[in-house]
């Protein structure tokens, strides 16, 4: 059974910072801007569900696909470079000449959300941070720098050469979605895929999304950076998290607690009968949150 | 014969006629991949210009010529300046290189972890401040490159990242690098295997063909 759910009020592609970025609009423009960034290897049909809510409370809802995302730009050759998105972002915000806006994401999108909100606190009111204060510490050490290099070139050369993985039918890659995300709702991986895919040149379907996206290049991410640019964050932030376990929720609570205890101005809820797709699985209580944290 | 990579740095006016004098005088296989926009190359789609794409490219202009590991005359000599020769450093991670010449490679001032981030956020503010840099560029090299790059330079990563490149590197300190003065030989003691400093008054292309000829392999 599809999901019910309307299209966006507007689709619109705009050309901010060397790349294309299409964005999914609804509600009237000039309304105050709040900003709805998806997760990784998502887009932004992901908030299908809470954007026409988000907009009946009296916003312009602006959900762009990041880049390598979607229907969006490509990423670069090495992988995602965490500044191009964070440019993008803020073109984006020129473009629809709304500054300060609000500001939501879920899980990579949450962190882009509040690095963002830590890089341009002139373009940032508020940010709501959906599952998405980063990855565990230990995913983020580095134990073997020249095992880690060299697989991150290895891989570059395969994606660079290989065909992107081909399904015959999009219904058996929204099972695929479903037994990875085994507490998001079929009708929702189904939705995904609907417009998260586009058919393979072999007859099947292929993502959209930048195989790239998988590329992690060397740098200095670490657990302190992160709480680095969490500590420069000016601006009030609200933590969504889900109360149930999920295989995508990998924060300890005292991980998830440091995290929160580097952000000045912030508040955490837990949100019941949630996992990882707090504003999936209850929409009712984060469009609730937000009318409450953004008004 | 000992092959050559050269790494040019970012912004570079005119990587080809500052290399092609290295490259003429090197005795065996060279290449010198002209990165994205520099020279006549386009502009990278997406306007990033970080150095791990820069590694990719050179580690495809390799793959390009033929250049796979085992067989007898194995990995380059790279020779980085600046932006490549960071470039150069990760190429050498990923264990595609025999050995190291690093051009004022050796980074910038120290700093913790909240100066790496003030310093990514003073970068993405002078871009958005500046319409060359964000429109399609005009001209080459691409104007976004005047605002260098947000550091990289803390230093217990660099330490760590340092440490797995095990081949031999000899560092040329010029007086226009970046790097604080007296800082070169420690820095020098970070890498995993053997390393030397070359303080010179002013680049010299002889002088860098005669370091990175004394590295000669071939390397395994």
């Amino acid at each position: 059974m599809p999901l019910n759910l309307a299209e966006p009020h507007r689709a619109a592609f705009v050309d901010v910072n060397r790349t294309r970025i299409r964005l999914w609009e609804w509600g009237r423009p000039g309304d105050p801007v709040v900003l709805l960034l998806h997760g990784g290897w998502d887009h932004g049909r992901m908030w299908d569900g809470l954007a026409p809510e988000v907009a009946a409370l009296g916003f312009h809802v602006v959900v762009p696909d990041a880049r390598g995302h979607g229907d969006s730009g490509r990423l670069s050759l090495s992988g995602a470079f965490w500044p191009m998105f964070l440019l993008d972002l803020a073109g984006i915000v020129e473009q629809r000449g709304a500054r300060p806006v609000r500001v939501a994401g879920h899980s990579f999108g949450g962190g882009l959300t509040l690095a963002f909100t830590s890089a341009f606190p002139e373009l940032v009111e508020r940010a709501v941070n959906i599952d998405g204060l980063g990855p565990p510490p230990e995913m983020m050490l580095v134990q073997d720098h020249a095992a880690m290099a060299a697989q991150w070139l290895a891989d570059a050369d395969r994606l660079a050469t290989e065909r992107q993985r081909e399904y015959p039918t999009q219904e058996e890659m929204a099972e695929k979605r479903k037994a990875i995300n085994t507490r998001l709702p079929l009708e929702w991986c189904e939705h995904l895929v609907r417009h998260g895919t586009r058919p393979g040149p072999g007859g099947g379907w292929i993502w959209k999304s930048d195989p790239n996206f998988r590329l992690g290049s060397p740098g200095p991410f670490t657990e302190e950076t992160l709480l680095a640019s969490y500590r420069a964050i000016r601006r009030p932030v609200l933590v969504l998290t889900g109360r149930e376990p999920d295989q995508w929720s990998f924060l300890t609570a005292a991980d998830r607690d440091r995290r929160l205890d580097a952000i000045g101005d912030v508040a955490h809820h837990t949100v019941a009968g949630a996992g990882h797709y707090v504003h999936v699985e209850r929409t009712d209580a984060v469009v609730e949150h937000m009318a409450s944290f953004f008004s | 014969m000992t092959r050559l990579l050269v790494l040019h740095d970012a912004g570079d006016p005119s990587p080809v006629e500052r290399w092609s004098r290295l490259v003429d005088r090197w005795d065996g296989p060279a290449l010198l991949p002209v990165q994205p926009g520099h020279g006549e190359v386009p502009p990278p789609e997406g306007g990033n210009y970080s150095a791990a794409d820069a590694a990719v490219v050179a580690a495809r202009a390799m793959a390009s010529a033929g250049w796979p590991h085992g067989d007898d005359d194995g990995w380059p000599v790279v020779v980085g300046q600046g932006w490549g020769a960071y470039a150069a450093e990760l190429v050498a991670m990923a264990g595609r290189a025999g050995a190291l010449v690093l051009i004022d490679g050796l980074g910038g001032p120290w700093v913790g972890v909240d100066a790496l981030v003030a310093d990514q956020h003073a970068w993405l503010h002078a871009v958005v401040g500046d319409p060359d840099a964000l429109a399609p560029p005009r001209s080459s090299p691409d104007p976004r490159l005047a605002h260098g790059f947000p550091t990289v330079w803390e230093r217990a990563h660099t330490a760590a990242r340092r440490a797995a490149i095990t081949v031999p590197v000899a560092a040329i300190e010029t007086p226009a690098s970046p790097t604080p003065p007296g800082d070169g030989s420690r820095r020098l003691a970070q890498f995993g295997g053997d390393a030397a400093l070359h303080e010179v008054d002013a680049l010299d292309i002889g002088a860098v063909a005669a370091i990175a000829g004394s590295m000669a392999g071939p390397f395994p």
